[in-house]
């Protein structure tokens, strides 16, 4: 079944379609929400489930012609377990073991100032065009690492490259950002 | 910069970034791990060996490049090209060596003479000193 057929019946509102995503699609999701909430099944389960939701509801906003079905929904499944790890920072009384917990603490609770919002949408056209600027390599590492959110160790074997090499690199890379945007 | 705003900004990359292959190559990549390690699980009384695809398709490779090569070639002819190269190569280290001690010997021989001159001149000068000497005397 194609994207376009899955899309054509979930844009008529036809639960099939939903089935179809979900048997296409469901362990790209998984294996992306398991890389940013660790081991915690229940959670990969929600996120996983948020995502097919979000889709459903806004289906017909998707523009097959920016991006392909995939990066949509690696988009949305990114974006709904960096927020779910934002609601373990806020309701610190949840249970969680100490490795979520310590992930979430990092996540910033981002203000909605305007002029935060501009700063914040000048920095990232300054991203994009920085990882425009790397080589492949570096690109796929700074992907991996600050979108996908994967380990260090995880990613060595997927480049593999041994973990002190892809530490490194990454510690060069952060050096390069950080004089890039001139700040702390 | 630091990490935490970094993963934030990140939620607004470009697209045309996403457009690769990276968690689908991962997931590939495990799948082909874990077949890879049902295919190495020891051989248990009632369990059929299956040979993987992929060293199926060496297997025939190989196969082929054997028919090619080597099946086409009978052995005696096998064995003459051979020793027609094994010749070949003693041949020229032969050549070498022939070329080898000519210069040598040359070399030897140029020292004989110019050893045999030195020694008629001294000779030859000698010989005047001590006649020189002795017309002197007398």
């Amino acid at each position: 079944m194609t994207d376009e057929e899955i899309l054509s019946l979930i844009n008529k509102k036809n639960q099939l379609g939903l089935s179809l995503l979900a048997e296409k699609y469901e362990k790209l999701l998984v294996y992306i929400a398991a890389g940013i909430l660790g081991n915690h099944v229940r959670d990969i389960e929600e996120c996983v489930n948020d995502t097919y939701f979000k889709f459903w509801k806004n289906a017909e906003k998707y523009d097959y012609t920016k991006a392909s079905l995939s990066t949509y929904l690696k988009v949305i499944v990114r974006n709904t377990a960096i927020n779910r790890l934002r609601d373990v920072k806020r309701h610190e009384d949840r249970t969680h073991t100490e490795d979520v917990a310590e992930l979430a603490s990092v996540l910033p609770d981002v203000s909605v100032n305007i002029e935060n919002q501009m700063m914040r949408r000048e920095n990232v056209k300054k991203l994009n065009k920085m990882i425009a600027s790397l080589p492949e390599k570096d690109r796929e590492l700074m992907i991996r690492k600050y979108y996908y959110m994967q380990s260090s160790k995880v990613i060595a074997h997927a480049m593999s490259m041994s973990v002190t090499a892809v530490d490194s690199r990454l510690s060069r890379l952060r050096t390069k950002m950080k004089n890039e945007f001139q700040l702390i | 910069m630091t990490e935490n705003y970094l993963i934030d900004l990140m939620g607004d990359l470009d697209t045309k970034f996403l457009e690769n292959e990276y968690p689908e190559r991962d997931i590939q990549m495990q799948k082909t791990i874990a077949k890879r390690k049902r295919t190495l699980t020891p051989f248990k009384k009632g369990n059929v060996f299956v040979i993987s695809d992929t060293l199926y398709r060496t297997i025939n490779e190989q196969r082929e490049l054997y028919d090619n090569i080597v099946a086409y070639e009978p052995v005696s002819e096998r064995a003459a090209h051979a020793k027609a190269q094994v010749k070949e190569k003693v041949d020229a280290v032969q050549a070498k060596m022939k070329a080898l001690v000519a210069v040598v010997s040359g070399i030897v021989a140029m020292l004989v003479v110019i050893i045999s001159l030195v020694r008629m001149v001294a000779k030859k000068k000698w010989l005047s000193k001590l006649f020189g000497k002795r017309v002197q005397t007398a």
